[in-house]
């Protein structure tokens, strides 16, 4: 169920460290153009391949990532705790949700509308800012966690050659993998 | 720079013509001969390279000293941005295949641009982000490429081909 954020969401967000630095009239503003809702366990987020139209920020509970595997059951790409942020990468470079999110326990979501967070934008508005930094910290971060990875796939060898015990091809790409198609 | 060129760049989807003006105005545009290093691995000069026309070459060294090239840009790919970002020395080299022309931003033009509340920081963090953005799709593409070989059966030639 989806309902505008009430007065007690503006407490919810100023325990949340995303929004720590904000000065309560910007967190009312963020509170007033967006709105929360509560999730069972195992109720739907967002499926696969639809179109992100929105910021949603954890703000208690936990969510689980899954994506559709060709040959088998569902494969579980990570979980995105309280405090985090999803789809992010969405709405900087709109495309379709690289992964379908359900709550892996109770959870209470807050839904921002990219138009709304363009709007902030276009303000110079301070909640634009905190959650451009925050984006840019989660997104460096995947990045870089993919290029060590596949940088230690190729270089492979130079382990090999100083006598430590390189772990397998399989389990290089295992790690990869995991490492993929969260935060879409 | 010609604001055009920059536009056509498609990163800065949002921004008004004066904005990418200023975009533009911090960009200087340059070319390489087949086979010259454009960046090299393990400095520290930290600029931001937008690839224009051509291809390059990324290839890291391994502690053996054997090269091995572990990707290729086109045009409209991007580079350094996260060394620019961390201060970090280059992870890989970029050689030119063939000749190559890219739009080049100084590290201090392009914090200067990120910096402060205004709108156009704003726009141009969302950019850089879009950069970050389409770099991890394109790494996930190439894994899942990976993925679909047996991972038994994956072998560097397997690696090189798809990167």
């Amino acid at each position: 169920m989806r309902q505008h954020a009430p007065h007690s969401i503006i407490e919810l967000l100023q325990r949340t460290p995303l929004f720590k630095g904000l000065d309560p009239a910007a967190l009312g503003d963020l509170a007033e153009a967006s709105s929360v809702s509560n999730l069972a366990e195992g109720e739907v987020l967002f499926s696969e391949g639809e179109m992100a139209t929105e910021l949603t920020f954890v703000l208690s509970g936990s969510i689980r990532l899954t994506c559709e595997s060709s040959d088998g059951p569902e494969i579980v790409v990570g979980y995105v705790q309280a405090g985090d942020i999803l789809g992010e990468m969405a709405v900087v470079d709109p495309a379709p949700r690289s992964a379908s999110a359900r709550a892996a326990e109770a959870a209470e979501v807050l839904h921002l509308d990219a138009k709304v967070f363009a709007g902030f934008i276009d303000q110079g508005h301070p909640v634009a800012k905190v959650m451009l930094l925050a984006i840019r910290q989660m997104m460096t971060h995947r990045i870089r966690v993919l290029n060590e990875r596949i940088g230690a796939l190729f270089l492979l060898d130079a382990e090999e050659d100083v006598g430590v015990e390189a772990p397998s091809m399989v389990v290089r790409l295992r790690d990869i993998w995991s490492t993929m198609r969260s935060g879409g | 720079m010609e604001a055009e060129r920059v536009n056509a760049l498609d990163y800065f989807t949002g921004m008004s013509k004066s904005e990418v003006e200023v975009v533009a105005g911090a960009m200087r545009e340059d070319a390489w001969w087949d086979g010259s290093v454009v960046v090299q691995q393990g400095e520290q000069k930290g600029s931001v390279y937008f690839v224009l026309e051509g291809v390059v070459r990324v290839e890291r060294k391994k502690e053996t000293g054997e090269i091995v090239t572990v990707g290729r840009l086109g045009p409209g790919a991007v580079f350094g941005v996260l060394g620019v970002l961390d201060g970090v020395e280059r992870a890989a080299s970029c050689v030119a295949e063939g000749t190559v022309r890219c739009a080049i931003m100084e590290r201090k033009d392009f914090i200067d641009l990120m910096n402060g509340a205004t709108p156009l920081a704003m726009r141009f963090q969302i950019a850089v982000l879009r950069c970050i953005a389409r770099d991890i799709r394109s790494t996930n593409n190439r894994l899942t490429e990976l993925a679909a070989l047996p991972a038994c059966k994956v072998t560097e030639e397997d690696l090189e081909q798809v990167f």
